[in-house]
């Protein structure tokens, strides 16, 4: 049995508003095994963000916390301190956000970044021994260690992302969680930055967990892709599954919608737009949108099962 | 057949400040491109962030003037283009840009973007007739008119905004679309769609577009020729399945490799360097731009420009094929 490093239990986030409260994540549960890639994917508006964020609890008002458990090694993040989770994130699960080019300080070299990380969870250390490791952090994501001297403004996009994810690996943690690492990177510095997540994984066993609105990069590199729509998984599967036999619907629509080189021609786009959050269709929340929909998935919800080994989907057809 | 629109050995140099000896960066080198009338195709026009797709495309609009060389409008440089000569250009030459709620204006209803042209370019005797053409160019793009018509930007959502503006393409019926990255604010989901409009509007109006991206795989599924631009200098260029079944240049061979493909059992296979391109960008290259990167770097190519080699399938700038 592998062993889960994190375990999400029927988490839900929802956002609050004037009206009816956005749920944004309503009730999702999976886990994340040591050593692995687990992609997590979606159209935008599903609730990928808000889930990344929500695993730290990072969430920030409007949105709050309505429902499950975050386990980490068996303790519920939601039941710990500020105290003890500041202790566990960047140390054990670091968080790269979406919007690298606004997560560095503008006014900070970038080794002031790096160390101001480095000691608050490690103390005081050495100068000479901080710009070692930050000389080697800065090496392993294959950017020159002069970095350390210039300032957020004088790099690149793509280097700036390389620093952020760079920052995560800083503490070695055991899960990085990162959010669209990829999504304003060329396609060149982007298969650089997920070779990076790969090299990680197989030589510190670290464990991903991949956000990303693009399936394809996740075909390259996860291990496995958990499917989420409307804020609720929709299926996770090994990653050859997913391509190959693809459960659900929404995960072959998913498919569809990526173009590829083998197949000259336009590829099939998915008809309608995600529901809204506050009002969410009943029954399955995919099945306005879905050419299987039967009469039951107006109705009842499906239940999110495991119907073969390591194979999750809530779907009626099953 | 005569060239509609055309640039000829353009180059752009944007300055960098300096007040003795002044600094400058080349965004586009000695570009060469050609569109002849009716030819109906889709050239993609793809590279790097950083490459000068987005420059070229602001010189073919005539939003900046050349440094070097000409941008010409059925033979003519449109600088020196007068006022029905320019008009004519202006209609003929259409584009659609990157993010829909950029181009609009959030204090004029939708029906601004479709109307004003329509009247400017006196398309419609009446205003009852113009309003009918806007609302048959929304229906070609898959848009109800009784919904978008007479809404605000912010009201619709990326999708119907971006298809707003290709509605005007099509109530237009120009020569030549330019389309800067038409679908990179788009859903994935919901890219197919814009793909298929353009599509649509290359068929049924017999135009030429220039799509210009950084996304291969989206551009593959409607171009027939591609352009390859690496630091303002074209690599390679020919017919997009050629190049991309067997990319020639060392530099394209990696951009291919790179493109992520929903295919889990190919894989990508070894790892690629990266390397300082900002750098690369801001030094003076007496020889080949992607040399500090190639893997088949020879010695002649940090010496010398490689020549523009004509090939039997493809146009290459490589000493490989010297």
């Amino acid at each position: 049995m592998e062993k889960r490093l994190l375990e999400v239990q029927n988490l839900k986030i929802y956002y609050k508003t004037t009206t009816l409260p956005v749920r944004a994540v309503d009730g999702v549960s999976f886990s994340v095994k040591k050593k692995e890639i687990l992609g997590l994917a979606g159209e935008s508006a599903c609730g990928k963000s808000t889930l990344a964020s929500g695993i730290l609890k990072l969430i920030v008002p409007p949105a709050y916390m309505a429902g499950g458990k975050v386990l980490y090694r068996g303790k519920d993040l939601y039941g710990m301190s500020e105290e003890e989770l500041r202790q566990i994130r960047w140390k054990s699960i670091a968080f790269s956000p979406q919007s690298s080019m606004n997560a560095l300080n503008p006014v900070m070299k970038i080794c002031g970044q790096f160390s101001d990380a480095i000691e608050a969870h490690r103390g005081k250390k050495r100068k000479k021994d901080l710009i070692k490791h930050i000389s080697n952090l800065l090496r392993s994501v294959a950017l020159p260690p002069r970095i350390a001297e210039e300032y957020a403004c004088n790099l690149s996009g793509g280097m700036k992302q390389r620093v952020v994810i760079g920052m995560g690996m800083a503490l070695d943690p055991e899960l990085i969680v990162a959010d669209e690492p990829t999504s304003s990177l060329d396609v060149v510095v982007q298969r650089g930055v997920l070779e990076m997540f790969v090299a990680l994984k197989e030589k510190q066993d670290t464990s991903v967990m991949l956000v990303s609105h693009d399936i394809a990069i996740l075909a390259e590199v996860a291990d496995r892709i958990a499917i989420i729509y409307a804020g609720k998984i929709m299926e996770i599967q090994d990653v050859m599954g997913i391509f190959e036999e693809p459960l659900h619907p929404y995960t072959q629509a998913l498919i569809d919608s990526v173009p590829s080189f083998k197949t000259k021609g336009i590829p099939r786009s998915i008809a309608g737009l995600p529901p809204d959050l506050r009002n969410p269709p009943s029954g399955c929340r995919f099945y306005p949108r879905c050419y299987k929909a039967m009469d039951i998935c107006r109705k009842e919800e499906p239940k999110y099962d495991e119907i073969g080994p390591g194979k999750f989907v809530a779907c009626h057809l099953y | 057949m005569e060239n509609i629109i055309e640039a000829k050995n353009v180059t752009k140099k944007f300055s960098l400040g300096g007040i003795i000896k002044k600094k400058y960066v080349t965004a586009v080198e000695d570009f060469y491109f050609g569109m002849k009338e009716g030819t109906q195709k889709v050239v993609t026009l793809a590279g790097e962030s950083g490459s000068g797709k987005t420059t070229i495309a602001n010189l073919l609009l005539g939003f900046i003037r050349p440094t070097y060389g000409e941008i010409r409008y059925r033979g003519k440089d449109i600088w020196k283009l007068k006022g029905s000569e320019w008009r004519k250009y202006r209609r003929e030459v259409q584009a659609v840009f990157q993010d829909p709620y950029e181009s609009l204006n959030p204090f004029y209803k939708i029906d601004n973007v479709l109307l004003e042209p329509i009247r400017k370019f006196k398309l419609a005797k009446s205003k009852n007739e113009a309003v009918k053409l806007a609302s048959e160019a929304l229906y070609d793009v898959g848009l109800d008119a009784s919904e978008i018509l007479g809404k605000y930007p912010h009201q619709l959502s990326g999708g119907q905004r971006q298809r707003a503006m290709l509605a005007r393409v099509f109530a237009l019926r120009p020569e030549i679309l330019l389309a800067d990255e038409p679908v990179s604010m788009i859903d994935v989901s919901l890219r197919a769609d814009i793909l298929r409009i353009i599509q649509k509007l290359e068929k049924e109006f017999e135009l030429s577009c220039l799509y210009i991206t950084h996304d291969l795989s989206n551009a593959y599924c409607i171009s027939d020729e591609i352009i390859i631009l690496y630091l303002g200098s074209v690599m390679e260029q020919g017919n997009f399945e050629t190049i991309i079944n067997n990319p020639k240049h060392p530099y394209v061979k990696m951009l291919i490799s790179a493109v992520p493909q929903p295919d889990p059992k190919n894989r990508w296979k070894g790892r690629v360097e990266l390397q300082d391109i900002e750098i690369a960008r801001l030094e003076t290259i007496v020889g080949c731009k992607f040399c500090n990167r190639c893997p088949e770097a020879m010695p002649i190519c940090s010496q010398k420009r490689p020549p523009w080699i004509d090939l039997e399938d493809r146009k290459i700038a490589c000493h490989l094929y010297a």
